[in-house]
């Protein structure tokens, strides 16, 4: 950290002039009267110098704050962006997992039809006919999307769950 | 006298300055945390240089970017340019064509110091 004396070191001389002119006022009878014109027209110019100064150091320091200010727009936009993605990388991984636990959950379906449910099919069969059963099965098949839509659905909401918690417990260690 | 020379940070400028050729370059950025303590080494050399110059001093900068201390310090380092009286001082102020900042930065040191400050847009 740099001290506030240091830092403004770089107003060396006209902490000097200042000074200067100060010690004269204290002891008017330093100078002569012609001197007194000579110091006056010194700190004028002086003045003068500084006020140049001091509104192109307030005209680049206005800039740079235009600056940082666009730099944290910039990253604000950035950051959103990136949140956006991370959002969907997570649904698509969410949404991979349901379909893979559909999947299994079908063929397991379909192992358990195959054992227990046919043999009552063939009866079913001489009461609707072949048609109608094969109507039965594309329903079941039809029936697992919303079972995919609702184990998504689950599984996104147990990341939330879970980010929510790491965040939390992230909060609670600091 | 012997050359000042400088190599470039990630926040303090190249600094090139041959007292024989007068040919001065400052490149870079500039944000040093002490731009004062950084930059008096550069202006105790000037100081030696200007009771002797180099009958033209060409000064090339090319700054990127620099804090408000900087700036103040630049101002310093013109006006002990502006001291030459016995020689020709040219200042070459360079930016990039789409920088609007350094390009404005670089008019407000030409309206402020009594050295011609030649403005030149180099392509980004």
């Amino acid at each position: 950290m740099i001290k506030h004396t240091e830092k403004y070191q770089v107003f060396e001389r006209e902490n000097e002039i200042l000074q200067h002119s100060k010690a004269l006022l204290e002891k008017p009878e330093m100078l002569l009267e012609r001197s007194w014109m000579e110091e006056y027209e010194r700190l004028v110019e002086c003045y003068a110098q500084l006020l140049g100064e001091v509104k192109l150091l307030t005209s680049v320091s206005d800039r740079l704050q235009n600056k940082l200010n666009k730099a944290n727009e910039n990253i604000a936009r950035k950051n959103e962006e990136l949140t956006q993605t991370l959002e969907m990388l997570k649904r698509e991984r969410v949404s991979k997992q349901a379909t893979s636990l559909v999947l299994v959950v079908a063929a397991l379906f379909f192992v358990f039809s195959e054992i227990a449910i046919d043999p009552q099919l063939e009866e079913s069969t001489r009461l609707f006919g072949f048609s109608g059963v094969i109507m039965l099965k594309i329903m079941v098949a039809i029936a697992l999307k919303p079972l995919e839509v609702l184990l998504e659905n689950f599984l996104l909401k147990t990341a939330v769950q879970s980010k929510k918690t790491l965040a939390y417990d992230k909060h609670e260690r600091n | 006298m012997e050359n000042f020379f400088l190599e470039e940070t990630s926040k303090t400028p190249k600094m090139s300055f041959d007292a024989r050729t007068g040919r001065f370059l400052m490149a870079g950025r500039s944000i040093p945390e002490n731009a004062i303590e950084f930059y008096k080494p550069l202006f105790e050399w000037l100081d030696e240089y200007i009771k002797n110059p180099s009958p033209k001093t060409i000064f090339e900068i090319k700054l990127e970017y620099f804090n408000t201390s900087s700036s103040k310090c630049l101002v310093e380092i013109f006006r002990r340019l502006e001291k030459i009286k016995s020689a020709e001082v040219v200042i070459n102020w360079y930016y990039e064509e789409d920088d609007e900042d350094m390009q404005e930065s670089g008019e407000d040191f030409r309206e402020l110091i009594d050295v011609p400050i030649i403005l030149t847009a180099i392509p980004s």
